[in-house]
């Protein structure tokens, strides 16, 4: 990792290689900075510097591919009634087929190979809908979902592909949630603190995942920093779900037992202190690190904001009173970003960090 | 062309290529004093703070009394200011954001104490008042970027919400007057754009969202508005080739052949605007000016706002699905042929070569 003056003169240097647009052109005559003998030339030069024709081909092509897909959605948008269902499923599979049959003779390791799958996949998710719809199936949502997922899994191993990966994530889940918000909540098999807490430990059991694979040679594809950070995200947002749920009495049911409440409080507590060790220590990601240390300063914000505000919300010392808090938590958050990133700044150096 | 280049040639002023070096690089250096997630911790913090003071600070003026018109006002232009002088006070990310929320606050409570006291007037009138009297006043006074997009920004609301409230058309044209008059003014480049950014951003959304306004039939009875129906179409040309005239400041002196292109432009622009879509020739000449003067800035909001008129303009087209679908698609070949065909021209091939080396 580059830090101090070696990553501002490796940045400065790019700012120096990089074209110039014409404000800063602007302000250099207008300061003087440029020869006043010069700088008609100068102007005629960077005139001459734009690159009219590849701007007319990237986006008369842009525009014409977007004007061509979104013609032919609306073809089958204003005919998809007139369609019988062996046109309806020939027109999904043979897509489906030749999607698949690309990817395989472009390889399904290439960028279009994979990219293609991604299509196949989509084309999965909507043949299993049309389905639905036409022999009316009675599926509930969470099957197409759970089916979509368990029909591309093969998929997703295959190729290896960041996106698609995470885009199976995203239906698997879509899967629990429809799941629960069906049968778990409503048959009172669980209730959604319990549920949250489920949601929680599948997304951080995929980031475990993530942090034991990327490493390998073989899962090099997965090194992509923004996949930790989505999951991170995603799982602490399952977990702090139910303390904002808890704070603020959102869908409290005095039948339903405490202990879930306490429950996710600990794993989240768990999530946020582990989260903050694992990314300072053991793979150190100031991103990572920081957002354990934002999510717990905002809970704790609107944490404190409850208990002052509860039943003084009118008088204005409790509000003085919250602002006072609000400055202390995150005061103190920013410092603790700070001290916890110079330390992982030194082990990165080290070479135990991969992120720069 | 770089800064390396303007160096070599030789055109820098001798002994003045370090300021110009340092003034290049000076947003970088100020960006990497502190990492991005500390500073959005502070900004964070402030949002929160913030709105826990204004609370406490509006609670505090009701305790004397209840707040009038007048009262928001007062209150309004005391957090404004407080806002401005704390960003003036010192650079400090925290400080900065809580001034911001201050003077949101402010902008929000003026407005709302200004339409308390022009009540019976015209709606928005009250808002649009105080907001042209502050936007000058907090754009002198305040060198945050926020602060003045906001100030031109807040004007533009008010004043097509007036317009819309009122289906007053005459303040509709005035504001798209005045609005493409101060985007010429600024891409003539007599303006230095690192001040008037924010005002430039801020004024071409108010252009586009009155574009959206008139494109999407947004008087609910706009039959009864004296020459809408007329003027629609006219005005929409006249936007369209308003775009035109940056477009041929920046490339002026370029022979013949550059202003037979412009002309061309101009004349697709004008002939898109005339018949139904203002917003898509308004957007294609802003992403055309971008371009020229490699601003991306510019260059997003020209491809954000295209997309949008695109929508709008089919979503109005008052014709079957099925035609749309054809239209689109003869549309797509066309432009995907003209895209192939500057691929295959020649002066594309020299082109590339010639960047090549």
């Amino acid at each position: 990792m580059m830090i101090g003056s070696e990553r501002s003169g490796a940045q400065d240097s790019a700012e120096l290689d990089r074209p110039l647009n014409r404000a800063e052109l602007e302000h250099f005559c207008r300061s003087g900075l440029i020869r006043e003998a010069c700088r008609d030339k100068a102007f005629a030069s960077f005139r001459d510097s734009i690159d009219w024709l590849l701007w007319l081909r990237l986006w008369t092509g842009t525009i014409g591919a977007i004007f061509l897909l979104a013609g032919v959605m609306f073809f089958f948008a204003h005919n998809w009634k007139g369609l019988s269902p062996l046109t309806r499923f020939g027109v999904l599979e043979v897509g489906l087929v030749l999607t698949v049959i690309g990817a395989v003779c472009f390889n399904v390791r290439a960028t279009v190979g994979q990219w293609l799958l991604v299509a196949a996949s989509v084309l999965t998710g909507v043949l299993i809908a049309v389905y639905g719809q036409v022999y009316q199936t009675g599926a509930d949502a969470f099957e197409v979902f759970a089916l979509w997922s368990a029909l591309m899994l093969a998929w997703v191993v295959m190729a290896k592909f960041a996106p698609l990966w995470v885009f199976w994530l995203v239906i698997v889940e879509t899967a629990m949630m429809l799941f629960a918000g069906q049968v778990l909540v409503p048959d009172r098999i669980a209730d959604w603190s319990q549920v949250f807490i489920g949601m929680g430990l599948v997304t951080f059991g995929f980031l475990a995942l993530w942090e034991w694979l990327h490493p390998k040679e073989r899962f090099s594809t997965f090194r992509q920093n923004w996949i930790r950070f989505l999951l991170l995200a995603a799982g602490l947002f399952w977990l702090s779900a139910i303390l904002w749920r808890w704070m603020f009495d959102l869908g409290y049911q005095s039948d339903r037992p405490e202990w879930s409440r306490w429950a996710g409080l600990l794993f989240w507590l768990v999530a946020v202190i582990g989260g903050i060790c694992f990314f300072t220590r053991l793979r150190p990601s100031v991103l990572g690190m920081s957002l354990c240390v934002l999510d717990a300063a905002v809970i704790f914000s609107l944490m404190v904001a409850r208990v002052v505000l509860e039943d003084t919300w009118d008088e204005p010392g409790g509000w003085l009173i919250g602002a006072v808090f609000a400055i202390g938590i995150f005061g103190g958050a920013t410092l603790v970003i700070l001290r916890l990133a110079k330390g992982s700044a030194g082990d990165e150096e080290t070479g135990q960090g991969e992120e720069t | 062309m770089t800064f390396r280049d303007l160096q070599k040639a030789g055109w820098l002023t001798v002994d003045r290529v370090d300021e110009a070096r340092e003034w290049l690089c000076q947003g970088r250096e100020e960006e990497n004093r502190l990492p991005w997630v500390a500073r959005f911790s502070m900004g964070l913090g402030a949002w929160f703070a913030g709105l826990f003071a204004i609370g406490f600070l509006v609670l505090l003026f009701s305790e004397f009394g209840s707040v009038g018109g007048v009262g928001f006002i007062v209150l309004g232009l005391t957090l404004l200011g407080s806002g401005i002088r704390m960003i003036r006070l010192k650079k400090h990310v925290f400080l900065d954001q809580f001034a911001l929320v201050l003077s949101f606050a402010g902008y929000g409570m003026a407005s709302i104490g200004a339409e308390q006291v022009w009540r019976g007037y015209e709606d928005f009138l009250g808002s649009l008042l105080v907001s042209l009297f502050l936007c000058p006043l907090v754009y002198g006074l305040a060198s945050h970027i926020v602060l003045r997009f906001m100030s031109v920004g807040w004007t533009w609301i008010a004043a097509l919400s007036l317009a819309s409230s009122e289906e007053s058309l005459s303040v509709l044209l005035i504001s798209l007057a005045l609005g493409l008059a101060f985007v010429f003014l600024i891409l003539s480049g007599r303006a230095q754009m690192r001040t008037w950014r924010p005002a430039l951003i801020a004024t071409l959304l108010g252009i586009f969202a009155a574009m959206w306004i008139m494109s999407g039939d947004f008087f609910e009875n706009s039959y009864r508005v004296p020459f809408y129906r007329e003027a629609y179409p006219v005005i929409g040309m006249v936007m369209g080739l308003g775009f035109v005239c940056p477009l041929w400041w920046l490339q002026r002196g370029q022979g013949l052949k550059s202003i037979l292109a412009l002309a061309v432009f101009a004349l697709v622009g004008g002939a898109i605007g005339y018949f139904g879509g203002p917003g898509v020739g308004v957007a294609l000449g802003l992403m055309a000016v971008a371009h020229a003067r490699r601003d991306y800035w510019l260059g997003s909001i020209a491809v954000f706002a295209l997309t949008g008129f695109m929508i709008l303009f089919y979503y109005h087209l008052g014709v079957s699905l099925m035609t749309k679908s054809l239209s689109l698609m003869g549309a797509g070949v066309a432009t995907l042929l003209l895209s192939f065909l500057i691929w295959r021209s020649d002066k594309y091939k020299d082109h590339k070569i010639n960047s090549a080396a």
